[in-house]
């Protein structure tokens, strides 16, 4: 008697588990689920943290995960699903594709309804960290930002800076050598702010504009070498609309490029580019260090006359030795090809450019119609980047050191918080973009910050935060 | 027959806290609403990571938590009184329990809700504080093994640092050496002392390895400003929020009768100036009332290019008066920015509102999304949805708006600015509002040519038919000033020679 009631109660446990876990659907459907991030065909790198998904309306959800070689993995769950990180690492390093399989219940199909199949594809490995700003989008103030580092093989985020440290002033425009975080750059505005330079892990605060020539710097690209830092020094100012889908126009007054020698502790200046007849901005070295490429406008009545502010991506040769500026070579003219273009950035191999494109203005990050566009540098052809577009912003983008990942912003999703898109080059077109996986799908929507400047970097930032907040407080 | 203290000693807090309650609950209603507005408690991970993560962590997360439910004054001040009653109460029980001194001593119990009733009265966080304090010291004095006890003291000192600024920290290794002393006559409480450098460590670590805590805040943190309740900066307060209140539903007349700011504003209350102006601009009676008020120029309709509480809240409804939702949205954003969390339900609401006024669905819809993670919108979230159904049906018939208007917030002179704005905006009860800025603002400037070239524009007004009587004054007076430096003629010559 005691032994069948034993039975019983397991066989009533079991029953309990297995109406909590997995299901079957009734009733099947030949389409795609619609499902939140669309991971639906896309690409991604081996060493990717799991593309957890979400359905919305659903009450549960059963997904499975079949490998080339039959390893299956199956994960329910109510409204998203999570796949556990040791599984999902087995399953990417055992193919090249992985078929997902994802049934749905809901209110409207209360005995679940399973969908078709569909693929997600493996390619190559991407840098393991990236790292980004996150600032609540647009207009004049912030509360709360910081830089911050993501380990993209899972969901670890952790702050490199952020505002408490600096008096609640500004953190931005990082940059970092060679994809080494022990070679690092940003600024810090406010009270005791300054450019922070990490070189060779060691930390210093340096004021460029007391340097002789009385610019600050802003955006900036560190020279492969790890000797220069290349600014753009710029009076920018911000405008808000009235009625209109693009809510602010951001614009420099006047713009120039320095080269800071970090050896000589000097700021470099070539006449020709700290004017007032052109406007320069969003410098950027070749990979090999020989080149020197910006976008340059003239400039205009801002912002009356946004419509007629059209920037042109530029190169120069720029000598190591001495960190001189060559002759001015047109790669994207804006005249000739219309549009505005910003921020170039050169594939890893030298033969890309990936820029940013809009019909007019300074900062495509506010403009809706901007798009990625890439050009292929023997032959000035434009390469077909529909696929990495959306109808709303896309631009801010890296590339990875393996020259086969690309990094950007979007604001595809609600056109106004940017989001981090990763999308496949495989030398000869770029695959379905993937946005950033997040633990919980839903920690997409909920974020109230925006993420800016998204750069790969091949290990962690490590600073000590007091030491870093003591260059603040102390300037040491 | 003698009453108990203790019987006693319930009877006056009982008493107090009715009193409190109703005056407080009475006077001070917006102050309360504003509670709710300006907190932010979310089921986020991103919400918790930072509550938790910053001192007074559990005690700022559960006070949010109460705050939500302030948006009913009669509500707001029934829990705020009752966490005052919950610190007498608590800190009677621990003097009772040390008893130091005679027993009236124990009604020094009374000390800590008085305080903070009357010197930091809109703050929940600080009487949440103040319970985990007590409750700590009481546990403390339960422990009758001194190793026991002393164990405690110290592993209660980094939980102590997620419950209570250092100050209360401070308070409560002096409440453990005073129970030590009083209660158990031990003559070791100078033992405690050594707790003192465990507290400089503590910050340092956690600041290290969890959250950044600036060092200015590290070691001396007070939980809340301290304004006494009856002080005139209060009353103002209380003033101003009614009338943001007011204005944010729409009860103009209300405002400018009942609220006083009509009376305010004719005795020189800047704040309440351009709260009458606005309401008056609401109703459509501006140029009839105009001269009433004590305006000497444009700045007095809003508060340009000030990026403060009380100016950002102002800002956002003059803008919403106009139908002019990206800069009501702009406005409300900077607002909730400058909130502890960065944002707040207010700010949040207004946000999604706004959002959907301008047909932007999808940043609505996350609104909505978050506000559905707190405890007390979910009411709220189903109307904003209903409403933007309605919405998104009625925007089909429109024409879409312009992927870039040519025209800027901010950016010009008032009265050009509202001219730029009013080609955009086809509704004629709309620009008919712009054009009486604009017809005000040169009026105030004595510019009678500038005011006669923009009297006709969209049609609403025409010099032969009825005007409003400070506009056919105007028209008639002598010829003045030609026109201040600065102001843009071009655009208004251009609207006025077509």
């Amino acid at each position: 008697m005691r032994h069948t009631q034993i039975v019983i109660l397991q066989l009533l446990l079991w029953g309990l588990f297995a109406a909590c876990g997995s299901r079957e659907a009734k009733d099947s459907v030949d389409a795609l689920p619609e499902i939140f991030p669309d991971y639906v065909g896309v690409t991604i790198p081996r060493n990717i943290a799991p593309l957890n998904f979400r359905v919305a309306g659903a009450t549960h959800i059963e997904a499975s995960l079949i490998g080339c070689r039959g390893h299956r993995v199956q994960v329910h769950g109510t409204d998203h699903v999570e796949f556990p990180i040791g599984k999902w690492r087995a399953m990417l390093s055992g193919g090249d594709s992985i078929m997902v399989s994802v049934s749905v219940w809901s209110e409207t199909n209360p005995d679940g309804i399973r969908y078709k199949d569909f693929a997600i594809h493996i390619a190559d490995s991407i840098d393991p960290w990236i790292a980004y700003r996150l600032i609540p989008p647009g207009y004049e103030g912030w509360n709360r930002m910081g830089i911050y580092q993501r380990d993209l093989a899972s969901f670890d985020v952790e702050p490199i800076v952020e505002n408490s440290q600096n008096n609640n002033g500004c953190v931005n425009c990082h940059s970092f050598a060679n994809y080494d975080p022990r070679d690092f750059t940003f600024h810090a505005r406010g009270k005791n702010g300054g450019t922070i330079v990490i070189r060779n892990g060691q930390m210093s605060k340096v004021d460029i504009k007391s340097m002789g020539n009385g610019r600050h710097g802003s955006y900036n690209i560190w020279h492969p070498s790890t000797r220069y830092i290349a600014f753009s020094s710029n009076d920018t100012h911000q405008s808000f609309y009235g009625q209109s889908r693009d809510k602010i126009e951001v614009y420099d007054l006047w713009s120039d490029l320095i080269v800071y020698d970090i050896d000589k502790g000097k700021v470099l200046t070539d006449e020709r580019f700290t004017d007032t007849l052109s406007l320069e901005i969003f410098p950027t070295f070749s990979p090999d260090g020989k080149w020197l490429y910006f976008s340059t406008a003239h400039p205009v009545r801002m912002p009356m006359e946004v419509d007629k502010l059209h920037y042109s991506i530029v190169r120069v040769p720029f000598d190591a030795a001495d960190g001189s500026l060559g002759d001015i070579d047109t790669v994207y003219s804006a005249h000739d090809r219309g549009g505005t273009a910003l921020m170039p950035r050169i594939s890893p191999d030298g033969r890309y450019m990936l820029f940013s494109l809009a019909e007019c203005g300074a900062f495509n990050l506010y403009h809706n119609e901007s798009d990625l566009q890439m050009m292929d540098l023997r032959n000035g052809e434009l390469v077909n980047t529909d696929v990495i577009n959306s109808p709303r912003m896309e631009s801010y983008h890296a590339w990875s050191s393996n020259g086969r990942w690309i990094l950007y912003s979007s604001k595809r999703y609600d056109g106004r918080y940017t989001r981090l898109m990763f999308a496949y080059w495989d030398g000869t077109r770029f695959h379905k973009p993937f946005l950033l996986p997040q633990q919980n799908p839903e920690d997409n929507t909920t974020l109230l910050m925006a993420y800016n400047i998204p750069e790969f970097i091949k290990r962690p930032v490590i600073l000590s935060r007091d030491g870093l907040a003591r260059l603040f407080r102390d300037g040491q | 027959m003698t009453i108990p203290q203790s019987y006693l000693y319930i009877s006056v807090v009982a008493v107090a806290a009715v009193f409190f309650g109703t005056y407080t609950a009475i006077t001070f209603p917006h102050s309360y609403m504003d509670m709710e507005g300006n907190s932010l408690w979310l089921l986020t991970w991103d919400y918790w990571g930072t509550q938790l993560t910053m001192p007074p962590a559990a005690s700022q997360w559960l006070s949010s938590f109460l705050c939500q439910f302030y948006a009913t004054p009669v509500v707001a001040a029934s829990i705020q009184t009752l966490l005052y009653v919950c610190v007498s109460l608590m800190a009677y029980a621990w003097l009772r329990r040390i008893r130091i001194g005679g027993k009236w001593l124990t009604w020094l119990g009374l000390l800590p809700s008085l305080t903070m009733g009357l010197f930091c009265t809109f703050d929940a966080c600080v009487p949440v504080q103040t319970i985990f304090l007590f409750l700590l010291l009481l546990f403390y004095c339960a422990l009758p093994v001194r190793r026991v006890r002393l164990a405690m003291a110290f592993v209660s000192l980094p939980v102590a640092y997620m419950l209570m600024s250092m100050p209360m920290i401070y308070a409560m290794l002096a409440g453990m050496m005073l129970s030590e002393w009083a209660v158990y006559g031990m003559r070791s409480w100078w033992r405690l002392l050594f707790a003192f450098p465990v507290l400089y460590v503590i910050p340092m670590v956690y600041s290290a390895q969890v959250a950044f805590v600036p060092f200015e805040k590290r070691y001396w943190t007070f939980g809340s400003y301290f304004k006494p309740l009856t002080s005139r900066v209060m009353r103002d307060s209380e003033r101003f929020r009614s009338y943001d209140h007011l204005a944010e539903r729409g009860e103009w007349n209300e405002l400018l009768g009942r609220a006083g700011v009509r009376r305010a504003a004719q005795s020189g209350d800047g704040v309440a100036l351009r709260y009458a102006l606005l309401a008056e601009s609401a109703l459509g009676t501006l140029p009839d009332n105009l001269q009433n008020y004590p305006i000497a120029s444009e700045s007095q309709f809003l508060f340009q290019h000030r990026r403060e509480y009380l100016t950002t809240l102002f800002n956002c409804l003059f803008y919403r008066n106009l139908g002019i939702y990206d800069e009501a949205y702009h406005q409300i954003q900077e607002f909730g920015l400058l909130q502890q969390n960065g944002t707040c339900f207010h700010s949040l609401r207004k946000m999604a509102e706004y959002s959907i006024a301008e047909g932007e669905w999808q940043v609505a819809e996350k609104y909505l999304d978050i506000l559905g993670k707190s405890a007390s919108h979910s009411l709220y979230v189903q109307q904003q949805r209903d409403a933007m159904s309605k919405a998104i049906v009625e925007r089909s018939t429109k024409p879409q708006v312009p992927l870039r208007s040519n025209t800027f917030v901010g950016g010009y002179e008032l009265p050009v600015e509202m001219l730029h704005l009013a080609k955009y905006y086809t509704d004629p009860g709309q620009r008919k509002k712009m054009l009486d800025y604009v017809l005000c603002c040169y009026y105030l400037r004595n510019d009678r040519r500038r005011f006669g070239i923009a009297l006709p524009l969209f049609g609403i007004y025409n010099a032969n038919s009825s005007l409003p009587n400070l506009y056919g004054q105007f028209l008639q007076s002598p010829p003045g000033q030609q026109g201040v430096a600065g102001a843009d003629i071009h655009i208004v010559d251009k609207h006025g020679l077509d």
